[in-house]
Formats: structure tokens, C-alpha cells, sequence
């Protein structure tokens, strides 16, 4: 065995890696030659390094449990330099190990080996653990979805380049060779000439590694694809009609209405998409006249003049209520419901019209049930309705369902006018271009698709997401997308190349909302997880994690003028973040952030509390003023 | 090993006739275990979707069609099922306690109501970052039930909690590391807190002068919102802590006017920190030291302007205000273990809140309220206390002059519509509204009447 072995290995070697020539050579000279090449560095010298051991370990049980046992101690007696890097190997390690156990039918090995070790990674990974902890038989193994898209995936984890010699030299040296073929075959580690940063936080441990579904890419040159996030160019025909329309009319404010129409008609910045919409009408003037002077008479939200929250509380639902979403101009509210239906009340009640403050509408303040608009039932759908979007002119809406279909309405027949058959499972979220004509889906079968009003098929489907894909977001200037997920990553992507061009890792649960600052540069993003993180989309960085929701948060979304956040969940309540502060504040505080990791975050402008409502949307109408809408629950 | 045994497994195979050797049920086991996992977590995704914090059967409905198993029917009452244990031998079998239900009954029986519409109400969650303490909010002890913890460094900034003490210690002594978790809303520029010291100086010295110019200043200063809450608590403690002291209640009652009346100033969430006091200053027992020589029914007469003011500004807005006031205001009036200086502030406060008040919470109560004065009165006599006789005499004015003023427009809406009649029907026979009227005073007004009378028709009266 000594002699031969080694041959059959190096000849397997060369084969397996295309080294036809010197094979031929090596077969002809037979040369017992073991590999000397090996160096301890880099990833390529692993595989001949496995290879010139048999699997005589392997053929014990035991082994795994054994040598995962000792490399956790290992890494926790480390010190704390490298400790907090090591352990980033733990995780991917201990699925593998799991995995290959369950798939050689080793059933009570692997139970007592999850068992064992389950506890370390409960943390981060809890969701995960806890699904794979179910898969016991081989077949399981191959079906299960979480399994396969660890197995087809490799997990990245970043390191300083000492502490990978360490490691590496630490399984070579106890001839751990079951975990170095993990290492080797699951986990692409990339290292940094860096020295290892001890103090790094824990939170961003799980920004850092997990699965990208990114073989192929760093994720951080990934990040670095060129983005054109200006806002459209104006559209100089429409508004010098309006322009004319204004003049022609002189409505009593109409020296106003021109000033803030010089706001709008300002040369298209530098990075402005270009994107085919159809032009605005005639008709679209006296929308867009309302418009300006509501934006007129905005009211400043920042955290020295403090927010107005309405809270529009839904009664009688017993827990069918599945959806609301408010309308642009705040005149309606849409929702959705467990048994197919739609319901649109109409709320304009004098209560955003032209109130330029709290102050101005305080008669306004309890709309009692008898005075209610209409409320008009929308019959189509064959499953709950999971959520709505109006369209920015108001005259459409569109939904989606567990039917599998969403389906696009009128709101001046209120009949449905279209079904978008393509998702072949539930459709979560669906979201209207900001400018209109567009929409996009996000459904259960991990994909996400964009559509146009007038074809019954998507123009693009967006892949990558590796589970579900939870929410759906129009960037302002209708030219992206951004998608959240059950596999805790954010996605941008591209609607003109349908690719994605972005992904911001960091939660440790899924993303089920999402949301984007008027002027496009940054995104928030929160979900199961119960906390909300702002990125920024430039350069797909992390600039704050907001702790502070005690339940999941359903619903995001920034003031008009992008200097609050506002986020409302499960939780019942609504709570104020500070966006600006966020920025200056992660330098200072970085030290003892680990620390803080409970107390509320230091951006917090203001929490609030409903009466067991939790907060499905939240939504600022354009003069500024937060709207807050949730049903309440009893239990 | 799995959370299933094999003896329920047995069970089932058994309802179904089969029999299952060991090592197949080993199998079995390990299989419904996964495949029940995974189905759990199916639904947990439409337990998200649907924003609910509870499992409900439609949800495992749902994941077994997403996984193309025919879903269960029959379960999706709404009520989850409960399981109940019965123990054969050895063996643990569960069940489901189900009803039998006759389809007759249900047939014959009378419909269930039909269930509620989907409604909503809409209020204000926060009115610029305050939440207004009204009953659609959670109350102070409902956020602490809850847990729902809010960051110390946000309780600073409230209302309630902001003592005048914290803002003259002010920002500058707190410590450095304190200071960068401090807000901005909490940080009072210098300039203001220079303010808020000389006003409450001016507020509280002995000089009318001093008082006025700084009522003034409060009055028409746009720039004092951030101070609104010291000035609020400031008002709550000097009113409590001076009650016997006249002028300086007298100066909080104009301070809160002052407050009402600034239009750059924001008072409507801290409406209910103001309404005690005033109350206060209009039905308290004492207001001051010597009640003989000091004009405490002033006072009175001030708030209950102040009281009436708040009611019909922000009446409409917070519609449990106003019955809140006349409660405490009917109560003042009534309640015979009450002195008369407070009854005397519960009339002044009806009178101030309108002749619909008047009508229907002090006319009806005239005549015990007037048998109440006449024993005081008699037992003056006895004992010979001025300062009671006093009391009473102003409550008798009081509300001769309500009443007085009341009747007047009683008579004039008979007049009129008495006219109106006639010039409809020339040739009816119509009685005098004045003897209506008067007839009316003499039933209800009760020991007022006489006055009443006399104050309305003094030549008539006289010529009798």
C-alpha cells in the first residue's frame, strides 16, 4: 500500500485536474514520487494534500464528531485576535459534517452530533439549524431545499491571512481530513493581508459570510457594478404644459405653484437612467397641480421639528386582513383579505387636503364609522391577497394573491381588468413603478418579476434570491428593483439587463420589507429579525443597524424629504429613526456597539405605542405627515 | 427518537388494517417527523404573509397546496382543535373531543348574527413626536403592562417627566458621555433657559408690574415652544404648592392664558397637565389665607373663563373634554359636604360653559341648592360667622345673575315666537309669555324666584 497509493493518488490528481500531459508522463515513468509541492498556503495545494491520505478516517463514524469537537475548542481556546474569525468556520463545518453523516445513513450519529453542537450556532443560524436538525435520511438529504442550496453553494468567509495559515495548519497537523475536505469543497475563504480586526462585532460576523449564492463573485467587487441612481430627467413637454396650464388658470397660489415647479425642472443629473415610459398626458394636470402644492405646503420632519403620526386603526377583521396599502395622495386605502377580496375605503375626508400641519385639521381628527366613504369590494382573486399597490396616477391598482396571479384593476369601474398568470406558486408582494406602466412581483418560487401593464407575460424575471422572495420595491426613478428575502439578503437588480447588481447581506432573518430614501442613494430594510439596517446602495455598505422592535416589522418608509425613517411591526408600534445622525454615528460608537446590542439604538427619535394594532404600512403622505395603518387583534 | 412513536404509528396503520414491521415503522417515524417540519415551515412563511403572530390552520392548508398535497378540509373552524389524552393500558392515545351536532337543530334553529363589518377609526398616534394621552392610545400603565420599552434617552425629552429642576441644571453639567445620548429636543439653548428663569422670577416676585410684562412677553413670544412643558409643570407645581398664596395662583391662571392665547405655541397635547390646575384654582376649598379680605371669587370667575375657552377651542377636538369639566364642575356645585366656595366655583364654571350648560345642569338643581343656602343662612344667625354668610350671599348673587340672565332670554324667545304665532293666527287667543315665564321661575328657580322676579320685571313687581 505504501508504494502503489501514492501513485493512484497522484494519477488521480493530475486526471481530476486536466493535467493530461504530465498524467501520460507520470503513468509512463511511474515514479513513486509523493507530492511535493504541497506549501501549506492557498486552496489549490488542498485537494492533492487529501488525496495523498486515504479515507481510513472516514470509515469511522466517529471521526466527525470527534475532530469537530476539538477543532471548537481549538478555536475557543484561540486567542481572542483570531477567535472571532475562526469561528466564522464553524458554522459552514458543522452543516457539512451534519449533512455528510445524514447522507451515509449514519442516523444516530448525526442526531447526537447536531445535538451536541447545535446549542453554538442557535444565534445567527437558529432558523437553519433548527430545519436541518429535521433532515435524518440520506434522501431527505438530497430533497431537502435548505440542504441542496448548502451542498450547491459555497459558504464565504472572509479572514486575515495569519489566521488562515493557523487554521489550515491546525487540521493538518492532527490530520483532520474530513473537515479539511469541507473547508476544501464547501467554503470559499478569502483572505485579507490584513491584520485580524479584534475588536469586530459580533453582528457583523453574520454580514460577512453566509451564502451569497455568489460562487462566482466577491461579494465586495460584486458590489462595486456601476449604478445610475439619479432621478429621471424631467419631462420638459409635460411640464411646460403644465407650466401653461398654471398661468392660464392662476389659482390663487399660482406664484407658489411656478416657484415649486422651478424645483422640479432642474437639469437631469449626471447619473440619470434613461428608460422608456409612456408620455404624460393632458389629463394627468390637475393631479400633478395638487401635487406640487401639497409639496408646497410640506411639512419639515426632522428630528428637531418632531413627526405627526395618523393612526388608522381597522376593526372587526378577526384576522383576515392580510394587506393595507395607502394611496399616493392619501385619498384611499386598499386591503386585502383571506377570503380573495379586496376592499377600498375611500378616507378622504378633508384629513391630508391641504393641511399643512396637525394644527390645521384638529376637528378632523376622529372620523367616526358613520361618516365613512364607500367602502367598494374588488372580487377575483382565489386566495388571500397578500398585498396592493395603487398605481401613481390612481386610477389603477394591482394586486396579488396566493392564487398564484396578480391582477390589475380599475378604479374608475372597479372591475378587474388583467390576470398576470406567470408565477407557477403565491406571489408575496407587488409593487408599481413609481412613473407607473411597470410593476413587479416577488412570489414563493424565488423569483421575482417585472411586468408591463399591457403584456400578460413578465418582460423579466429576476433569479438569484435562494428562498422565497418576501418583498418587493420600486427604486424612485423606476429603473430598479429591489427585492428582500427568506434568505436574510437584499437584492438590487437591474430591469433594463433583468441582473442583479447588488446584495446586502446582515440580516439574520428574513427581509420582509423594504424601502428606499426619495432621492434613491439609500435603502432600509428590515424583517424577521426585528431589526432595521440602512445601506448604502452606492457602494452596498452597511451604515447603521436600528435595534430597538421587539416583533417583526412590516412596514418601512422614509419621509419625502429623506431625513426620517419610520418603521411599525408586529410589535404595536411605530417607531422614528434619525437617517442622518445614523451616518455621523457608527464611527463613535463602533467600540461598545456589542455591547449595546440590546438597548435601543441611539438613533431612536421616538417610539409609540398603538393599542394591540400592529402596524401593517406605513406610508407619509406628501405635506409630510405619517400615516400609520394596522388592524387590531385580540390575541 | 422521533417526536412520533411507533405505537401511534401502529395505531394508524391499524384504523387502516395494516399491519407494519419494526424497522418499517422506524422509517415511517423519521419520515412524518421531516415531512411534518417542513410543512410547518411552509406555513410559518404564510403565517408571515398574512401578519399574524399565530399559526392558524388555513396556513398549514396553504402549505400543503404550495407542496401539492391535497390540503385537510373540515379543520378550518377557526377554533383550533383540542386534544384531549386517554390512556388504554399502556398506551397514550389523543383525540379530539368533537360534538355531535344535530342537523335539525341547526337547520331549524334561528341564524347567528351576522358578523360585524370591517370598520376603522383614524386618530392621532403623535402630534409633533407627542402622543396625545386619548383613549385610542395606550395609557401610561397599558405601555408599562406591555413592557414596551422606551429608551432613557427619550424619556428625558417628555413632558411628564421634565421637572424644572432638570432644565436649570440644563445640558451643560450633565456628563460627557452622557451628553452625546442626549437629544436635541432636550437641549434648551442658553438664551432660553435665561428666559425661563427670569419669567418664573417675574411670575412669582410681588410687583404687578413685573407680573404683566411677563404675562405679555408670554403672550405674543414666538419663539418658546421648546419651553412649553417646563412652563407647564411649572404652572402644575406653583399652583399646588401655593394655593393659599392669591397672587401667585392668580399670576399660573394668566400664565395659562398666556399659553392659550400665544398662536405660535402648541398646547393641544398638554391640555390635560393644564385642566387640573385651572379646576383647581376654581372649585379648591381655600385659595387664600384671609378669605374675608381677599377676592379669591376673582379667581374663580378668571379660571372658569380659562375653562371655558379650552372647551370651546378644543372641544370638538377631544369630545370627552368638555363632559369630563362638568362632571367635576356639577360635582363642586352638588355635593352638600363641599364648602360654598366651591360650590361657588362649580356655578361660575356651568355659567361659563354656556346657557345649554346653565339649562341643563343648574336650573333643575335651584331648589335643593336654594334650601341648602337658607340653612346656612339661618345658622349663621346662631353662630354669628361672617365669613359663611358671606359665601353664601355671593353663591345667591351668582346665581341670581345666571338665572336672571337665563330667564331674560327664556322671555325673549316666548316674545318672539309668541309673535310669531300671532301674526300667523290674528284671531288666537294667546296667553302673555311674561306670565309663562314667570310661572315657569316660580316652579322651578325656588328661593331664587323672588329675586329673579324682581331683577326681570322691578316695575311690575313693584306695583304689586
Amino acid at each position: 500500500m505504501a508504494q502503489e497509493h501514492p501513485d493512484r493518488l497522484v494519477a488521480a490528481y493530475l486526471k481530476s485536474r486536466g493535467y493530461r500531459q504530465s498524467e501520460a508522463t507520470f503513468k509512463k515513468e511511474a515514479v513513486v514520487t509523493p507530492p511535493t509541492t504541497w506549501n501549506g498556503r492557498g486552496e489549490a495545494s488542498i485537494p492533492d494534500f487529501i488525496l495523498f491520505y486515504n479515507e481510513s478516517e472516514a470509515s469511522n463514524p466517529n471521526a466527525y464528531q470527534r475532530s469537530y469537537e476539538r477543532l471548537r475548542k481549538w478555536v475557543e481556546d484561540s486567542i481572542d485576535k483570531y477567535k472571532m474569525e475562526l469561528r466564522k468556520v464553524l458554522f459552514p463545518i458543522f452543516v457539512h459534517a451534519y449533512l455528510d453523516l445524514v447522507g451515509r445513513g449514519l442516523r444516530d450519529q448525526a442526531k447526537s452530533f447536531i445535538d451536541s453542537f447545535k446549542s453554538d450556532h442557535t444565534e445567527f443560524y437558529g432558523q437553519d439549524v433548527q430545519r436541518l436538525s429535521a433532515v435524518t435520511e440520506p434522501h431527505h438529504a438530497t430533497e431537502n431545499e435548505l440542504a441542496q442550496t448548502y451542498r450547491s453553494n459555497r459558504f464565504n468567509v472572509q479572514m486575515s491571512r495569519y489566521s488562515f495559515e493557523l487554521l489550515l495548519s491546525y487540521l493538518q497537523d492532527n490530520k483532520f481530513m474530513l473537515i479539511l475536505r469541507i473547508v476544501n469543497e464547501h467554503i470559499s475563504i478569502f483572505v485579507e493581508n490584513v491584520l485580524p480586526d479584534a475588536a469586530e462585532d459580533d453582528d457583523d460576523l453574520a454580514a460577512q459570510l453566509g451564502l451569497a449564492g455568489q460562487p462566482s463573485h466577491q461579494l465586495e467587487s460584486f458590489n462595486k457594478q456601476k449604478l445610475l441612481l439619479g432621478e429621471l430627467p424631467p419631462d420638459i413637454p409635460f411640464l411646460t404644459d403644465l407650466e401653461r396650464t398654471i398661468k392660464e388658470e392662476a389659482p390663487s397660489d399660482v406664484n407658489e405653484l411656478l416657484e415649486e415647479l422651478q424645483k422640479v425642472k432642474k437639469e437631469p443629473s449626471a447619473d440619470a437612467p434613461t428608460i422608456a415610459y409612456p408620455p404624460k398626458r393632458l389629463l394627468d394636470i390637475p393631479a400633478a397641480i395638487e401635487e406640487l402644492r401639497e409639496a408646497r405646503n410640506r411639512v419639515q420632519v426632522t428630528p428637531m421639528s418632531p413627526i405627526s403620526i395618523c393612526c388608522y386603526t381597522f376593526h372587526n377583521t378577526y384576522g383576515s386582513l392580510q394587506s393595507l396599502r395607502l394611496s399616493p395622495d392619501a385619498s384611499m386605502i386598499a386591503g386585502g383579505f383571506a377570503d380573495s377580496f379586496i376592499r377600498l375605503w375611500d378616507i378622504d375626508t378633508g384629513l391630508t387636503k391641504g393641511a399643512n400641519s396637525a394644527r390645521a385639521d384638529k376637528s378632523k381628527d376622529v372620523v367616526s364609522s358613520s361618516d365613512l366613504g364607500p367602502a367598494r369590494r374588488l372580487v377575483g382573486h382565489a386566495g388571500p391577497v397578500y398585498a396592493t399597490s395603487f398605481s401613481a396616477d390612481q386610477r389603477y391598482l394591482i394586486s396579488c394573491s396566493e392564487d398564484q396571479t396578480a391582477r390589475l384593476w380599475s378604479l374608475d369601474t372597479y372591475t378587474n381588468l388583467v390576470a398576470y398568470k406567470g408565477h407557477n406558486y403565491p406571489v408575496w408582494d407587488v409593487d408599481f413603478s413609481p412613473q407607473g406602466w411597470y410593476f413587479a412581483t416577488a412570489s414563493h418560487d424565488k423569483t421575482a418579476r417585472l411586468w408591463s401593464c399591457d403584456h400578460i407575460y413578465p418582460l423579466r424575471i429576476f433569479v438569484g434570491h435562494l428562498s422565497d422572495v418576501d418583498t418587493v420595491k420600486f427604486h424612485p426613478n423606476g429603473s430598479y428593483v429591489l427585492t428582500g428575502s427568506t434568505d436574510r439578503t437584499s437584492r438590487l437588480w437591474d430591469i433594463q439587463r433583468g441582473e442583479c447588481v447588488r446584495v446586502f447581506k446582515g440580516h439574520n432573518g428574513a427581509v420582509q420589507t423594504v424601502a428606499f430614501s426619495p432621492d434613491g442613494r439609500t435603502m432600509a430594510s428590515a424583517g424577521e429579525d426585528h431589526t432595521v439596517m440602512l445601506w448604502d446602495i452606492g457602494s452596498g455598505k452597511r451604515l447603521k443597524k436600528l435595534v430597538g422592535h421587539t416583533g417583526m416589522v412590516y412596514g418601512l418608509e422614509f419621509s419625502k424629504d429623506g431625513t426620517v425613517l419610520a418603521s411599525g411591526g408586529a410589535d404595536n408600534s411605530v417607531r422614528i429613526w434619525d437617517v442622518k445622525k445614523a451616518e455621523t454615528k457608527e464611527i463613535g460608537v463602533k467600540k461598545d456597539h456589542s455591547k449595546a446590542l440590546d438597548r435601543p439604538s441611539q438613533s431612536l427619535l421616538g417610539a409609540y405605542p398603538t393599542k394591540r394594532t400592529p402596524i401593517y404600512d406605513l406610508r407619509f403622505t406628501r405635506t409630510n405627515i405619517l400615516m400609520a395603518l394596522g388592524a387590531f387583534t385580540l390575541d | 427518537m422521533s417526536i412520533f412513536t411507533k405505537d401511534s404509528v401502529t395505531a394508524i396503520a391499524d384504523t387502516a388494517g395494516i399491519s407494519l414491521k419494526d424497522d418499517v415503522l422506524n422509517a415511517i417515524t423519521q419520515d412524518i417527523e421531516y415531512r411534518l417540519r417542513e410543512i410547518v415551515h411552509e406555513a410559518g412563511k404564510f403565517m408571515r404573509h398574512s401578519k399574524r403572530q399565530r399559526l392558524i390552520s388555513e396556513d398549514i392548508n396553504h402549505a400543503l397546496r404550495v407542496r401539492n398535497v391535497e390540503p385537510m378540509y373540515g379543520w378550518t373552524s377557526g377554533k383550533s382543535a383540542k386534544f384531549n389524552l386517554i390512556t388504554q393500558g399502556t398506551q397514550q392515545i389523543y383525540y379530539v373531543d368533537e360534538q355531535e351536532l344535530d342537523l335539525d337543530d341547526i337547520l331549524n334553529g334561528p341564524l347567528p348574527p351576522v358578523p360585524l363589518d370591517v370598520t376603522y377609526t383614524a386618530h392621532w398616534l403623535a402630534i409633533e413626536g407627542v402622543q396625545p394621552a386619548i383613549v385610542q392610545n395606550p395609557s401610561a400603565a397599558e405601555i408599562r403592562q406591555e413592557n414596551f420599552t422606551v429608551p432613557a434617552h427619550l424619556t428625558a425629552a417628555s413632558s411628564t417627566t421634565s421637572t424644572a429642576s432638570t432644565l436649570t441644571n440644563g445640558h451643560h453639567s450633565q456628563q460627557p458621555q452622557q451628553s452625546s445620548e442626549t437629544l436635541v429636543k432636550t437641549v434648551l439653548t442658553k438664551e432660553l433657559q435665561m428666559y425661563y428663569e427670569k419669567i418664573t422670577e417675574a411670575l412669582t416676585s410681588s410687583s404687578e408690574e413685573l407680573r404683566s410684562l411677563a404675562v405679555q412677553s408670554i403672550t405674543k413670544d414666538p419663539g418658546i415652544q421648546p419651553l412649553l412643558p417646563y412652563l407647564i409643570q411649572f404652572i402644575a407645581e406653583q399652583v399646588t404648592q401655593n394655593m393659599r398664596k392669591l397672587h401667585i395662583t392668580h399670576a399660573m391662571m394668566r400664565l395659562t392664558r398666556a399659553v392659550l392665547d400665544n398662536p405660535n405655541l402648541f398646547v393641544e397635547p398638554y391640555l390635560h397637565q393644564l385642566i387640573p390646575n385651572i379646576l383647581t384654582c376654581m372649585v379648591a376649598k381655600r385659595l387664600c389665607d384671609d378669605p374675608a379680605s381677599q377676592d379669591h371669587w376673582a379667581l374663580r370667575r378668571y379660571a372658569s373663563l380659562l375653562v371655558s375657552y379650552i372647551c370651546t377651542t378644543y372641544g370638538a377636538t377631544y369630545q370627552s373634554l368638555q363632559p369630563r369639566v362638568t362632571k367635576t364642575l356639577l360635582r363642586a356645585f352638588l355635593d352638600p359636604v363641599k364648602p360654598l366656595s366651591t360650590a361657588y366655583g362649580g356655578i361660575v364654571g356651568i355659567k361659563a360653559l354656556g346657557e345649554e350648560a346653565v339649562k341643563v345642569l343648574l336650573v333643575p338643581n335651584l331648589i335643593g341648592f336654594g334650601e341648602r343656602l337658607a340653612a346656612v343662612m339661618d345658622e349663621m344667625d346662631e353662630e354669628g360667622r361672617a365669613g359663611r354668610k358671606e359665601e353664601a350671599q355671593m353663591c345667591k348673587d351668582a346665581i341670581v345673575e345666571i338665572t336672571t340672565t337665563y330667564a331674560r332670554q327664556l322671555l325673549a324667545e316666548r316674545q318672539a315666537a309668541t309673535e310669531a304665532a300671532a301674526a300667523a293666527d290674528e284671531d288666537a287667543m294667546l296667553s302673555d309669555p311674561a306670565d309663562d315665564v314667570r310661572g315657569e321661575i316660580m316652579d322651578k328657580f325656588g328661593a331664587f324666584a323672588e329675586d329673579v322676579c324682581q331683577a326681570l320685571w322691578p316695575s311690575i313687581n313693584g306695583s304689586r
